[in-house]
Formats: C-alpha cells, sequence, structure tokens
C-alpha cells in the first residue's frame, strides 16, 4: 500500500509541475493572439 | 465535538479560499470572445487537461458517496471508478467519438447534431442535456454544504449559509474569467485537494492500519466487500449499469467532453484521457478507503442513520488540528472545481444551442454578458433547487437515475452520428424521447405510493440497462422507419 501511495504522489507531481508550465504557455498564446 | 480549529485551520482554509478567487478573477483579461470563454480559446495542453478533468469530476459529492460505498459495500464499492477508468482509457486510445468530435470543432455536442439531424435534435439534445445536468448538479451544494457541517461541527442553521457563501466565490470567477477561470482554478485545486487526500489517506493507513481496514471489510461484509458478484446489494446488474453509466459519462458528459473540445487537437484530447483515467481509479479508492475506515472505528450508533455521514463523523474526530484545515481546504477545491465546471457547461448549451434561433447577429461583447447572465441564473438555481430538494435513497443511485436521463440518449446519438450512416432525424428523435421518458417515469413512479414497491422490485439498476437498450433500439427504429415510409409515400 505504501508503494501505491509512492506512485500516486510521484504521478500527482508530475502532472502538477507539467500543468503549471501548460498555463503559462497557455495564456502566453492568448495573449500574443490578442496582439 | 469536532478537533477543527477557527485559528489554524480556519486561516489554511481562508488562504486556500483567497489564493484560488485571486487566480480566478485574474486571468479574466485573457478572456476576449466567447471561444475564450467557453471553450478557453481551444489552447488547453495536455497536463493542464488532466488536472482539470481530475479536479472536476472529483467533488464533494464525489467523496461522499464514494465514502458511503466503501463503508456499505466495502472495497466492491469501487466498481464505479474502476468501470470509468477502464471506459477512459480505452476511449483515450482509440478516440472512439471523441476524435470526431474534436475535429468537427465545435463548442457542444448538440452543434455536433445539427449537422446530421438538423437544427430541432440540437435544440431538443441541448434541452435534455440542461434539465439532466442541473437535477443532476442540484444535490451538490446540500451535501458538499452537510459534509462541512459534520466535519467542521457547524451548527446545521448554517448549512444553507456555507452553501451561499461558497456558491457566490465559485460564481464571482466563473462568471468572470469562464472556462480560462475554471481552468486555471482547477489546477490549483487538484493540487490542493491530491495533497490533503495523500495526507489524510496516509494518516489513515498509519494509524488504522491496512489489515484492520480488510478485517473490518470481512467482517460486515464477507465475501460481498470484496466481490461485487457475490455482494447482495450489487450484482451483475450493478456491474454492467455502471459499464454502461460510466462509458457513457465519458462519450456524453458534457462536462467531461468540454476538455475535449477546449483541447488544442484531438490527440491532445486524447492523451487527457488517457492520463486521467489513472486519477478515476483514486477518485473512487481513495475515499473508498475513508468510508471502510469509518466502518473500522465506528459504531453503527456512532454513525447513525445515514452512512453517507459515517466518514465526515469519523473525520472530525480522527484528524488532528491542522490536517483538519488541510481536509477542509482539500475538499472545498473538489467542490468549487466541480460547482464551477458544472455551471459553465450547462450554461455553454444554453447559450450554444438553446438560443441558437435567436442569436444571429449578435456581437462578441454581447454573447459574452449573455453567458455571463446563464452563468449567474445557474447558481441562482441551483441555490434554491440544492436547498429544498429532499434526497431520497443513497445518493449514487439518484446521481445515476438523474444523468441516465440524458446520457443514454446522448451516448446513443453521438455515437450513431459519429459512425452510423444510416442514423436520421427519427431515429435520434426516438433515443431522446425514450431516454427521458424512461428515468423520469421511474422517478415519478418511485414517489407514488401505489407503484413504489414495484419500482422498488425493479431496482435502478434494471431500470438504467433497460433505458440504455430502449433508446438504443429507439435509434435503429426509427433510422429504419423513415426512408421506409418515405419510399411507400412515393
Amino acid at each position: 500500500m505504501a508503494l501505491v501511495m509512492l506512485w500516486y504522489s510521484t504521478i500527482t507531481i508530475y502532472v502538477a509541475c507539467r500543468g503549471s508550465k501548460d498555463i503559462r504557455g497557455m495564456l502566453q498564446r492568448l495573449r500574443d493572439r490578442r496582439e | 465535538m469536532t478537533n477543527f480549529s477557527w485559528g489554524l485551520d480556519g486561516s489554511i482554509v481562508g488562504l486556500y479560499l483567497l489564493g484560488t478567487m485571486l487566480a480566478g478573477v485574474w486571468v479574466r483579461r485573457y478572456v476576449s470572445r466567447v471561444e475564450d470563454f467557453l471553450v478557453a480559446g481551444r489552447e488547453m495542453s495536455i497536463y493542464l487537461g488532466i488536472a482539470s478533468l481530475a479536479a472536476t469530476e472529483f467533488g464533494i459529492v464525489t467523496c461522499m458517496y464514494t465514502a458511503q460505498n466503501g463503508y456499505e459495500k466495502g472495497f466492491a464499492g469501487a466498481v464505479p471508478g474502476l468501470a470509468q477508468a477502464a471506459a477512459m482509457l480505452v476511449i483515450g486510445w482509440t478516440g472512439f467519438v471523441i476524435k470526431p468530435l474534436r475535429n468537427a470543432g465545435v463548442i457542444t455536442i448538440p452543434e455536433m447534431f445539427e449537422k446530421r439531424f438538423g437544427p430541432r435534435v440540437r435544440w431538443a439534445s441541448g434541452l435534455v442535456i440542461v434539465l439532466g445536468g442541473l437535477l443532476n448538479m442540484g444535490v451538490f451544494l446540500r451535501t458538499g454544504g452537510e459534509f462541512l457541517v459534520v466535519v467542521c461541527g457547524f451548527n446545521a442553521r448554517y448549512l444553507e449559509l456555507a452553501m451561499t457563501v461558497l456558491l457566490l466565490g465559485v460564481a464571482l470567477y466563473t462568471i468572470l474569467g469562464g472556462m480560462l477561470s475554471v481552468l486555471v482554478t482547477d489546477f490549483l485545486q487538484f493540487v490542493v485537494m491530491s495533497a490533503g487526500m495523500l495526507i489524510v489517506t496516509g494518516l489513515i493507513l498509519t494509524q488504522v492500519g491496512w489489515g484492520n481496514l480488510l478485517e473490518a471489510v470481512q467482517r460486515h461484509h464477507g465475501a460481498g466487500g470484496f466481490n461485487p458478484f457475490v455482494n447482495p446489494t450489487m450484482g451483475w446488474p450493478y456491474v454492467v449499469f455502471n459499464i454502461l453509466l460510466n462509458t457513457a459519462a465519458c462519450l456524453a458528459w458534457q462536462a467531461v467532453i468540454a476538455r475535449i473540445l477546449a483541447a488544442r487537437d484531438a490527440r491532445t484530447g486524447q492523451r487527457v484521457f488517457t492520463g486521467t483515467a489513472f486519477f478515476f481509479v483514486c477518485r473512487f479508492m481513495i475515499p473508498g478507503i475513508w468510508g471502510i475506515a469509518a466502518l473500522a472505528t465506528l459504531s453503527p450508533a456512532e454513525v447513525g442513520g445515514n452512512t453517507l455521514h459515517a466518514m465526515p463523523k469519523f473525520l472530525s474526530t480522527f484528524l488532528p488540528m491542522g490536517l483538519m484545515g488541510v481536509l477542509v481546504a482539500a475538499m472545498l477545491a473538489a467542490d468549487m472545481s466541480t460547482d464551477s465546471s458544472y455551471m459553465l457547461t450547462w450554461s455553454s448549451v444554453i447559450y450554444n444551442d438553446l438560443l441558437a434561433p435567436f442569436r444571429r447577429g449578435w456581437s462578441e461583447r454581447k454573447g459574452l454578458v449573455v453567458n455571463r447572465a446563464i452563468v449567474a441564473l445557474i447558481g441562482v438555481f441551483l441555490l434554491f433547487y440544492g436547498l429544498w430538494y429532499p434526497l431520497q435513497g443513497d445518493l449514487w443511485t439518484y446521481l445515476g437515475v438523474t444523468g441516465t436521463i440524458y446520457l443514454s440518449s446522448m451516448t446513443v446519438l453521438i455515437i450513431s452520428c459519429c459512425y452510423w450512416r444510416r442514423a436520421n432525424n427519427w431515429g435520434a428523435a426516438a433515443a431522446i424521447t425514450l431516454g427521458a421518458l424512461v428515468p423520469v417515469g421511474y422517478l415519478v413512479l418511485e414517489q407514488v405510493p401505489a407503484t413504489r414497491p414495484w419500482t422498488a422490485k425493479i431496482g435502478p439498476y434494471y431500470s438504467g440497462i433497460a433505458t440504455y437498450a430502449l433508446v438504443a433500439l429507439g435509434m435503429i427504429a426509427g433510422s429504419l422507419l423513415k426512408p421506409l415510409l418515405q419510399r411507400r409515400a412515393a
């Protein structure tokens, strides 16, 4: 069960890191489109 | 008595709420067109999509009914989550329905139907989606409020006040930023929610112990706590109904499909589905474990008559000060992401499909104003419906039956629209009519004393399975009948 928790934590952290990058990219593209 | 401290836990919750509101309101500056408001300008990438979909489809309601499933059915109660994860994985891999849907460049599912079945079917589909979706969402606020009342030890008289404050906050950033605010706040809510769930589950596993959880399920439910087919309250009708319902939810639930439509392209949408499938297993396993922990530690007298409150009652005394704030922030995050996304989803269908015949020539500015007004009106509706509706039976069954109102017909329509060339508007009309009539008829008959024993005998699972079968037959019969009668008339 501890391994399952570790696995879940790792995937969650990975998605959180990549997701924050996605937000920056999305807002940048919307900003570029407006300009 | 609970361990909730207004000083420490209240500060954690307050900080989280403030951060979310600021982020949600801040992104409103990027909204200049209706497409930005409804589908984030179709600029959503994979990981933001995964975080958003995982957060949206996990609310306090999910947590409550899954924990109730864990308490009442043991590990076998995870069937809905496993079914949804499997469906999402297969659909993501194959691109079944979602690929042609995204490639069509539509904003809502009914818009896709107009191309194949005509404007009347589009309008009728929009109506079914909005009615089914709003009835389904109607229980969210009350259930969320009940959780907070039990966990934090609020006076139950303040439930309505807590619900109102929560909804006002969510409505504020949804009205201003639309899908952009929903995506950004969903992301923050995903992080907070995941952290809270991991910490609480870790504490349960160390304090209560995995062995005790297994032993509690074995003692209370026997083999039926592990195997849904031998559980007397489940059996194959439960499993089949959940497979149908959860596959349909992945294909036609507008709140889920909204992420596909907001994705940068069809491939991104498919990868969002495959990536989120894993979180759907956790969505049902983690609260299920919390419910089983309540089963292992609380006596029936402590739980009282309502098993929906078993998990929050357990957590209210199990978690220490400080962690209570983390839990409440996590659950608020879960609830807010679901509420905001659903409000936007149903408003997008009202604007894009129900108002389609009336909004020709509207400017982008007018479109944005109308969209925002619709979100606000949905908020008002939810407040009153959520306050007044007396929930009967278990929550998952209610959600299943109301969801079936539109999922059955919309799933058959979208599959036929994408893959059956002979499908036509007669078949679509028959499918929509049957998909609405059977579940609504069941809900009505369930309330009438004379027919209540009969509906109890049939049960919601057979009724649900029958709905999907009848809707598919209606589509086939209607579509084949139209050319036949037209040939005869000619």
